[in-house]
């Protein structure tokens, strides 16, 4: 039974629903924040449906709305922390010899937003690179970049992590 | 994979999902899909349709089209013999056909009110004209007068095709239908008539938006072919007492519940006229089918295994349910509330049902 995009497109957002909570937990932090960003991009997804193509679009798609909202939460959460650079918001590059916690998926977190989002698209929801390409609306040879950039921060070698 | 990435994924992968996570998702997505669904009406109201103007026209000619040279066009008046002495509801019309592999097959009802005395003559159905079934290509048809509000160019169409295909245009008299009651049935069998066509002309119009989509974006002939698009419009009697009639009429596409539409006709046949739920609940009958259906929504969650959604979205269902008197009378005469897919339960529950006992 064949059904139109804006059917298909509430079938996908059901069935994948535990991946977005994961993805927007890793960005809030928290549950009800989490909760909240994948219910904000779910209606922005269905009310805007008419922005999506095609059907095989539908993933990158939907993904960029939950990558946006979350980054559209986290700005405002900064911007709701009154002080004038928000120094523990502020998430800073990691550089080498900087005392970083063991735990790498605390410190993917803590990478810089567009590197964060890469590395957790790549080997989280293990998207191709051209798929986070078009996730980003990012060049490819950007998105290689990146990673690149930050997987050498988190101190892994491409080879290590496999890409 | 390193290690470290591994361990960090599988953390990603352990994040605990709060519980009433799945419930809000399901939620969120009912809520848009009512606001959706209003969406979709209001566009048809007004007749747009996915912006395109020029597309209405093109669908009225081909439905004119379609009806025109329908092979199987059964334009037979078939006696449904569910119905007793005082109302009969009849196939008006009912056709299949094929339009770009799209399928649609239509029934649409027609309801008779006969005065008792004729009503007695039913034993004999020769006698009483709506139920004449005689040698082929003289069948009965209902009275043309049903059909005067729809579009001219439809109605000239169907004689024009009924008198080709040699069928005879033989309204049966109004003499033998009570003359109040003519006048329901009268307006009842043209909102029918209304509903079905217009259903059926948006739904070609829609799987044929469809359709262009599909192939400009390099789907073949072959795979649309494939998809197996249906539209159908049937009607549904729920129930029939000597005094009351309780039918549906729908119309439903195969490949999108968001273009499903019902109708609720609720006929008192004594007085002629609809019967609605103010009528059979008293003036407050909203806060009546409220509380009711709070009641019966404990046992209606156990027996489905599902939890319907909060309190405030049942409210507001149960607002627009009674507004839309969306509702039949089963053979208790107490009204049965009908509530869609997604409306104030999971997708799996399909629509839920409430009977609400009269006070």
């Amino acid at each position: 039974m064949k059904k139109d995009l804006y059917e298909i497109t509430i079938e996908y957002i059901l069935d994948n629903q535990t991946k977005f909570y994961r993805l927007a937990y890793s960005y809030a932090g928290n549950a009800n924040d989490a909760m909240d960003i994948v219910q904000n991009a779910i209606c922005k997804a269905l009310r805007y449906y008419g922005t999506l193509k095609e059907e095989k679009a539908l993933r990158t798609w939907f993904y960029r709305i939950l990558v946006n909202e979350s980054l559209l939460f986290i700005k405002k959460r900064k911007r709701e922390m009154p002080s004038e650079e928000n120094p523990y918001m502020q998430q800073p590059y990691y550089e080498k010899g900087y005392d970083i916690s063991d735990d790498l998926y605390d410190q993917i977190n803590q990478l810089d937003e567009e590197v964060q989002e890469i590395i957790k698209l790549r080997f989280y929801e293990e998207m191709t690179l051209q798929e986070i390409s078009d996730t980003l609306q990012m060049n490819l040879s950007t998105v290689k970049a990146k990673l690149y950039r930050g997987l050498k921060l988190l101190k892994l070698s491409m080879e290590e992590a496999g890409t | 994979m390193n290690k470290k990435l591994e361990e960090a994924k599988k953390k990603y992968d352990r994040t605990e999902i709060p519980e009433e996570y799945s419930k809000r998702v399901e939620e969120t997505v009912a809520k848009m899909r009512r606001e959706h669904q209003q969406e979709q009406k209001k566009r048809r109201r007004k007749g747009i349709y996915r912006g395109t103007f020029a597309g209405i026209g093109a669908v009225a000619a081909s439905f004119v089209l379609l009806l025109n040279t329908s092979v199987v066009f059964a334009s037979e008046m078939q006696s449904i013999p569910v119905l007793g002495a005082i109302a009969k509801v009849l196939t008006f019309r009912s056709y299949e056909t094929t339009q770009d592999d799209i399928k649609i097959s239509v029934e649409i009802p027609n309801v008779q009110i006969a005065e008792e005395e004729s009503a007695a003559l039913d034993a004999a159905p020769t006698e009483t004209p709506a139920q004449t079934e005689t040698s082929a290509g003289t069948e009965t048809l209902a009275p043309a007068e049903t059909v005067t509000e729809t579009s001219p160019a439809v109605e000239e169409v169907d004689q024009e095709k009924l008198t080709e295909e040699g069928i005879s245009l033989d309204s049966p008299s109004l003499e033998t239908i009570r003359e109040e009651n003519k006048t329901l049935a009268d307006s009842v069998n043209e909102d029918i008539y209304r509903f079905c066509t217009q259903y059926a002309q948006e739904a070609i119009q829609v799987a044929e938006d469809y359709r262009t989509a599909f192939l400009e974006t390099g789907g073949t002939e072959e795979e649309w072919k494939q998809h197996n698009i249906e539209i159908k419009v049937w009607y549904e009697i729920k129930a029939q007492t000597e005094n009351t009639l309780s039918f549906i009429v729908s119309g439903a596409q195969n490949w999108s519940s968001a273009y499903s539409q019902s109708r609720y006709y609720n006929l008192d046949l004594q007085t002629g006229s609809q019967i609605l739920l103010k009528d059979l609940l008293g003036e407050d009958y909203v806060s009546v089918i409220q509380k009711s259906v709070e009641e019966q929504i404990p046992a209606k969650e156990e027996q489905l295994g599902m939890e319907f959604w909060d309190s405030q979205e049942i409210t507001a269902a149960v607002e627009k349910a009674a507004e839309e008197n969306r509702f039949y009378m089963n053979e208790n005469g107490n009204p049965v509330v009908v509530f869609e897919k997604y409306e104030i339960a999971p997708g799996a529950a399909g629509s839920v049902e409430f009977e609400i006992p009269k006070q």
